[in-house]
């Protein structure tokens, strides 16, 4: 197999990464997309007592393991596999259960962060930013929070204020000058999918029959 | 703790290097020192000879960790209770830790004493399978109460001698923020047997 094309998505919280990566995935077929998603990469704190973990501001890069995430990167970009855990947001630990991320012609990283990091940014062939509308984001922010992660609306209204909006400010949107790609929003895919059709074009056949499902 | 960016005040975009902790002189003392900061402690600092002695040691222990040279051992077994003097070298400038003391107590229960600092809430454990020899510990320091931290180490160990890698994670409970520094470290027991050329008199 030619070198992994490796792709960064990354925009504000609730911008709607996953939702991309995971279509892109759809129409290339999951035998030619390997996600990752920066979030597993959230550092384990099981170190620190329970009731301070919530207080730990998660937007800031030092929150995320960003040499363990570059150091997988690179293993995938050599085409070899790697070996990582799902991260409990509920209990902000890594979770015992192994996730196994697999070479694929195309792979995409996803997060906050991922185009303004140093370490991630010379990785990538390609750098996507979603720009999408501050109030949108904030909505679905809110809603996963509530959701999926254990936490009450007022816990995460104070965190999107505390935490959220200085941090993106900071470092999340000056990670969109460094985009080849800024998208509207999570379903403005045509331009992406093209280039990674003509990347994966460019790496001849994808094994299983995979780009069936590229249109 | 101040950081790179923040001390610089106008980068708003990632700092080459998260940890903001300037260079430092190798006569400097301590933790995640930032010279000058109220909340710096300072610790012993490693100068670049133990570089070379614990390149040298880890080498020396890899090549005897060989199964051919690894005596029979049970699971947790040839350390119980022994007290180790280690010593870290920063790989990140700026940043140093006071030579510490470990105990490695039957049952994989870990003793840690940082030298010259009262540790609080201190503890840990460790275990040595195969030659390889891993602990970790938490602890606050008692004059930084604001910190907490978490020292893992991974690494090589046989006849009482130690060395790796060691990661020493700092929670700023003040900040919210976290940041993390490796070093390489070796320990050694008392009377473990010498490397040529390095004794006691060149261990400190």
């Amino acid at each position: 197999m030619n070198a992994p094309y490796c792709a960064g998505i990354s925009g504000g919280t609730g911008s709607g990464k996953t939702t991309l990566a995971r279509h892109v995935r759809d129409m290339l077929g999951p035998d030619a997309v390997t996600i990752i998603e920066s979030d597993c990469y959230y550092r384990d704190l099981s170190h620190i007592p329970e009731q301070e973990r919530r207080m730990v501001n998660f937007d800031h890069p030092d929150a995320l393991d960003v040499g363990l995430l570059a150091s997988h990167l690179r293993e995938l970009r050599a085409c070899r596999p790697v070996r990582t855990h799902a991260y409990d947001f509920t209990t902000h630990c890594r979770t015992c259960a192994a996730v196994e991320l697999l070479p694929r012609p195309i792979i995409l990283v996803e997060g906050i962060l991922v185009l303004s990091c140093p370490e991630i940014a010379p990785l990538l062939d390609l750098k996507v930013y979603i720009d999408e509308q501050p109030a949108v984001r904030r909505e679905r922010r809110m809603l996963r929070d509530c959701r999926e992660r254990g936490r009450t609306p007022e816990m995460s209204a104070l965190q999107y204020e505390r935490d959220v909006l200085p941090m993106h400010a900071r470092y999340v949107e000056p990670g969109k000058k460094n985009a080849d790609i800024i998208l509207a929003g999570s379903a403005d895919t045509d331009r992406l999918l093209g280039v990674l059709r003509a990347a994966l074009a460019g790496q001849g056949s994808v094994a299983g029959g995979t780009r069936s499902g590229a249109r | 703790m101040l950081r790179e960016h923040e001390a610089a005040g106008s980068n708003p975009a990632f700092p080459t290097t998260y940890f903001l902790l300037p260079k430092r002189s190798n006569q400097s003392r301590w933790i995640m020192n930032a010279h000058g900061h109220p909340h710096a402690l300072d610790v012993t600092g490693c100068a670049a000879r133990h570089a070379l002695k614990i390149l040298i040691l880890l080498c020396f222990l890899a090549a005897i960790s060989t199964p051919a040279c690894r005596p029979h051992e049970s699971r947790q077994d040839i350390s119980d209770n022994q007290t180790l003097q280690a010593s870290f070298l920063s790989l990140k400038p700026g940043c140093s830790i006071a030579p510490a003391t470990l105990r490695l107590r039957t049952g994989g229960a870990l003793g840690i004493a940082i030298e010259n600092e009262a540790l609080a809430d201190a503890r840990g454990t460790w275990s040595q399978q195969q030659g390889r020899f891993s602990a970790a510990a938490e602890f606050t320091v008692a004059r930084r109460p604001l910190f907490h931290y978490r020292l893992a180490l991974s690494g090589l160990g046989m006849g009482g001698l130690y060395a790796g890698r060691a990661r020493l994670l700092e929670y700023d409970r003040q900040d919210r923020l976290m940041q993390e520094i490796e070093f390489l470290f070796h320990a050694e027991a008392p009377g473990a047997r010498a490397l040529p050329g390095f004794g006691k008199d060149t261990a400190r």
